[in-house]
């Protein structure tokens, strides 16, 4: 029966309905614009009321879980999954301006096709997908040993699994791309810790933290997570207020709340680490395996380290007194650290240092998900040389942007310009789907099904179900849809791999097989449509997991003294560059609200800059907003300075993700891009970029530049805004 | 000081409520604050605050109802940043009450200083008057590049042109709450009312309740010892009462005198006006 008043309450909607999770079918649909569409209302439209799904947020590898707030059919605002064991109902900028890529108005709305003079024009799917299916199938017939190339990122998702069985039958290359490999990370934690993946780190129950270039509550790994830690280790803890050391040659926001921030040396963070393990194990330190280590006898002492890191030997020496009388103490290394030449012998250096103060298996311990392995440097100038000499007859570039936000000197633009045929699975014309052939309009990730897996996640198995909340807004289509729809054209092995009609079904069938393999019981509709409430599974890590850590390791080598592309002489100063929470690699640029959101720390809004020491800024005549030109061995940009008390005098520090040639109105020839000055420099144990390994020269261009803070001459002046001086 | 206070009182108009029914409250643990700005972008989506623009915003005429000042202490390599979300301090004495010719901004029931945009005919005494800068002037009538708008909060007006704006708890939420609890014959219990930037903050850092019921989770954040108000000389009596960051002090001794001088120094180089003192940009 339906009562007049369910009448005229559903007529106010305009018959928009929304259709997410059990309404799928009829998401290609076009609305119907009867004033009363029908007389059942979709279950969960009620004009007025909120209806919230929990989902995953995408906007970065870290997969915390969110609700999502959804009123008259479109989705409003994200907040946190109280229940996930990652964010804890906590999110950060980026998560919540995830909804200004959903309603981007550069958001491509269909599939797109290169009109051959460098404009695209939009096509309808079925011409798509017969283009793609006759390049692929004459890829089969005619390929003479060449291979296609897929270009995809690294998340632990049954959509990367899709694209993989679908690579493979293919016989596909591919190359899973990120600025930061975690390679050093890993290496360093198998070393170590005997373990593969990257160790979870218990930060709120630690009391002395020394972070070795570790940014974790801006951009490292999973911020959100650890801000959650943090909040609880400086207050609420068990065993008082901790303390946090933060060694890196340019204050991070991490940097920033530290209880003492040492100015190191770029590459020379291992050396320091590992001065200080061997003077713990004077101490008395460490345990079985470590009493084989020789005391670390090719360690510096600490006074030759503080000298190497340009920091003050006291210092270094305090900080030592502070890590032997700690209960639970952690360091942690990451960032720039982990990303020169040494990178992984620094990291190594760090978990040595856990392994030393037995942090090892107490605030350092195992996770149960594996990380991604990244291409190193060498599978892509594989990749690069084989477009030059024309033996690359197709890309897939599965949402990756590779021509922004990798370096330049990697080859990745003039590779995809020498490609027979280039196609995006992407939702923006940006830098690298601008130099496709074909641009396959994607959904957004709160438009469709998908699933993550959070490493390093919080200390348990953190599976994360993505689902819609919300009907399709354009013509688009997932990644996985797209791969399944060509394997089903395609037939033969692709469309045996993958028989499955759409994301949600593969998704579905990929729960139900990990579930199966794990000896999870029971009635597998009913788990995953709790799943589906719940939007996250977990599972605690077993009895015992602890135990995983190897009891054994090798000494840890001194790490080699860093190396850098481009010489002291001519280019004097060595370039940091660091991302952002709210920008990333890139991801936030087109963000509106990232855009006007002012930087934490420069309060810098709309573009990009480049920081130096105020003295440096004397020396050379520059003050804040002055233009300069940043010059490497590997490029050139031109941006305006911003004079920063927490640089070190010989670098220069440069956010990264801005500088898009393309990538909408809001990201388009807005500041520089940090990536176009990295030289291809290699770690040289994993042979990953080292992104912190290039210097440059600053060159004062005399002229001002267009930037714009928010905040004026930050003092308080005496005015006592931060609580009443000499209280506690 | 009570003298001042009771003369203030003599200035309120009939009607102001000096008891309230509940008494809205926020802390904010600055050794919790990271200053991520997590609770700026989800105040934006939660109020339907407008996107300026960059020529806007070059303008000075940023729209954000919360935002992290910054403040450095010291000079390299012993410097040191501070950060503290700033928003509507909601006073239960506010300056900007007594300023506004035609009522617009008053005190409610709840303790509240609320905004009624209808009422306001933009004179902007209320942003002269307020300490804290923290009110925001349409200077236009933004709008939003389609389908941006899609986005848009159905539980807050999007204001026009001519018209103040400022934080307002989230009074939506709390009239939500407030409602659902009235439906139940009860009052609203601790943490059913949550402001956006309290709901987003990671760390936990901001902490939202009724101060009037002595076992809510901010009437305890407010008996810590750190707990200070910004501005106290002012007698604004603020609802938003933040807890001091609990590092160690960066100098054994602080020469204010040197700070000062080197930040007119930096103001002459910069060839900034004096006001852009304030740490924030001009509303």
């Amino acid at each position: 029966m339906v009562s007049r008043r369910d009448v005229f309450k559903f007529a106010g909607a305009g018959g928009v309905g929304v259709g997410a999770g059990l309404l799928l079918g009829e998401v290609n649909q076009r609305p119907l614009e009867t004033l009363l569409s029908t007389h059942i209302p979709p279950e969960d439209f009620s004009p007025g009321l909120d209806t919230w799904y929990n989902t995953l947020c995408r906007m970065c590898p870290a997969g915390c879980g969110i609700s999502v707030k959804v009123r008259e059919g479109r989705a409003r605002k994200i907040e946190g999954n109280a229940a996930h064991p990652v964010n804890r109902g906590g999110t950060c900028a980026l998560g919540q301006a995830s909804l200004n890529a959903l309603y981007n108005p550069d958001r491509l709305r269909s599939p797109m096709r290169a009109d051959g003079e460098g404009g695209f024009v939009p096509a309808p799917w079925d011409e798509a997908f017969e283009e793609l299916v006759s390049r692929l199938n004459a890829l089969e017939e005619f390929a003479m040993g060449r291979q296609a190339w897929v270009l995809t990122g690294g998340a632990l998702s049954s959509g990367e699994e899709a694209l993989s069985r679908f690579a493979s039958a293919l016989n596909a290359r591919v190359l899973r791309l990120a600025l930061d490999t975690t390679a050093a990370e890993r290496a360093a934690a198998k070393a170590m810790y005997g373990f593969e993946g990257l160790p979870h780190y218990d930060i709120a129950n630690a009391d002395v933290i020394v972070s070795f270039g570790a940014d974790f509550l801006g951009s490292w790994r999973s911020p959100i997570a650890y801000a959650k830690a943090y909040g609880d280790f400086r207050q609420g803890g068990q065993g008082g207020r901790g303390y946090l050391a933060q060694v890196e040659p340019r204050m991070s926001l991490t940097g920033a709340n530290a209880d003492e921030w040492l100015a190191a040396k770029p590459g020379a963070e291992g050396a320091l680490a590992l001065a200080l393990a061997a003077e713990l194990l004077r101490r008395g330190y460490g345990d079985a395996a470590t009493s084989a280590w020789n005391g670390l006898s090719g360690a510096m002492s600490l006074e030759e380290a503080a000298r190497h890191a340009d920091v003050p030997a006291a210092r270094v020496e305090a900080l030592a007194g502070r890590l032997a009388a700690a209960k639970a103490p952690l360091a942690l290394g990451g960032g720039a650290a982990g990303a020169g030449s040494n990178g992984t012998q620094a990291l190594t250096a760090v978990a040595a240092l856990n392994r030393v103060l037995g942090a090892a298996g107490g605030t350092v311990r195992p996770n149960l998900a594996h990380a991604t392995a990244y291409s190193g440097l060498r599978d892509i100038e594989d990749f690069a040389a084989q477009a030059a000499s024309g033996d690359v007859p197709m890309v897939i570039l599965a949402g990756v942007d590779p021509v922004h936000d990798l370096p330049e000197s990697l080859g990745i633009r003039k590779a995809l310009e020498r490609a027979d045929f280039v196609v995006s699975l992407d939702s923006f014309l940006n830098d690298s789907a601008s130099l496709a052939d074909w641009v396959l309009a994607t959904d957004n990730f709160l438009e469709t099904w998908g699933d993550d897996i959070s490493s390093p996640g919080a200390g348990m198995l953190t599976a994360t179900l993505q689902q819609p909340v919300q009907k399709r807004l354009h013509d688009t289509l997932s990644v996985t849809d797209i791969i399944l729809k060509l394997a089903t054209r395609l037939g033969g092995a692709a469309a045996e791999a993958l028989p499955h009609e759409d994301a949600q079904a593969f998704t579905r069938s990929e729960w139900e097989a990990a579930w199966e393999s794990m000896g999870v019981s029971g009635d597998f509709n009913a788990r995953f449509r709790r799943a589906q409430q719940d939007g996250v599974w977990a599972a605690a890590l077993a009895e015992g997991m602890a135990d995983e850590l190897s009891p054994e390791a090798a000494a840890p080598q001194p790490p080699p003294a860093a190396e850098f592309a481009g010489g002291e002489a001519e280019y004097p100063f060595v370039f940091h560059p660091y991302a952002t929470q709210g920008f990333r690699e890139g991801v936030g640029a087109n963000l509106p609200w990232m855009q006007e959101l002012p930087d934490p720390l420069t309060s810098v809004a709309y573009g990009s800059w480049a920081e130096v020491n105020p003295a440096t800024a004397r020396e050379l005549g520059l003050r804040t907003g002055d233009l300069v030109e940043l010059e490497s061995p590997a490029g050139k940009v031109s941006v305006p300075v911003v004079e920063y008390p927490g640089v070190r005098p010989d670098v220069v520090a440069m956010p990264l993700g801005h500088g898009h040639r393309a990538n909408g109105r809001y990201a388009r020839g807005r500041g520089a891009n940090a990536a176009s000055l990295l030289a291809a420099q290699s770690d040289s144990a994993t042979g990953t970029l080292a992104w912190a390994a290039t210097r440059v020269a600053l060159r004062a261009l005399g002229k001002r530049g267009r930037l714009i803070r928010t905040s004026g001459v930050s003092r308080t002046l005496g005015r006592q805004i931060l609580g009443p001086d000499g209280e506690h | 000081m009570s003298k001042i206070t009771d003369k203030l009182r003599e200035y309120r108009v009939d009607g102001y409520y000096t008891e309230f029914d509940y008494h809205w409250t926020m802390t904010v643990d600055l050794d919790r604050c990271t200053g991520c700005e997590a609770c700026v972008v989800a105040c934006q989506a939660e109020n339907n605050l407008p996107i300026v623009g960059e020529k806007r915003m070059r303008q000075g005429r940023e729209m954000k109802w919360i935002r992290v000042e910054r403040y450095w202490d010291g000079d390299y390599p012993n410097a040191r940043l501070n950060f503290i979300p700033m928003l509507c301090q909601q006073c239960d004495q506010a300056p900007c009450e007594i300023a506004c010719p035609v009522f617009a901004t008053y005190h409610n029931q709840d303790g509240l200083n609320a905004q009624v945009y209808n009422r306001c005919i933009g004179t902007r005494t209320c942003a002269v008057y307020c300490p804290y800068e923290v009110r925001f002037f349409n200077w236009f009538t933004y709008t939003w590049d389609e389908p941006l708008e899609q986005q848009l909060n159905p539980d807050v007006t999007v204001r026009e042109k001519g018209v103040m704006e400022k934080c307002t708890f989230c009074i939506q939420r709390i009239n939500r709450a407030k409602d659902a609890a009235r439906d139940e014959d009860r009052r609203v219990g601790d943490g059913e009312a949550q402001p956006a930037c309290a709901q987003a903050c990671p760390t936990d850092a901001i902490v939202f309740g009724d101060r009037n019921d002595p076992d809510s989770a901010v009437s305890q954040k407010m008996q810590d010892p750190r707990a200070y108000e910004v501005l106290k000389e002012l007698n604004t009596a603020p609802s938003v009462i933040y807890l001091k960051n609990a590092r160690a002090p960066l100098h054994a001794e602080k020469d204010e005198g040197h700070h000062r001088e080197e930040a007119a120094e930096a103001h002459a180089a910069a060839g900034e006006p004096r006001w852009a003192d304030s740490g924030k940009a001009a509303s």
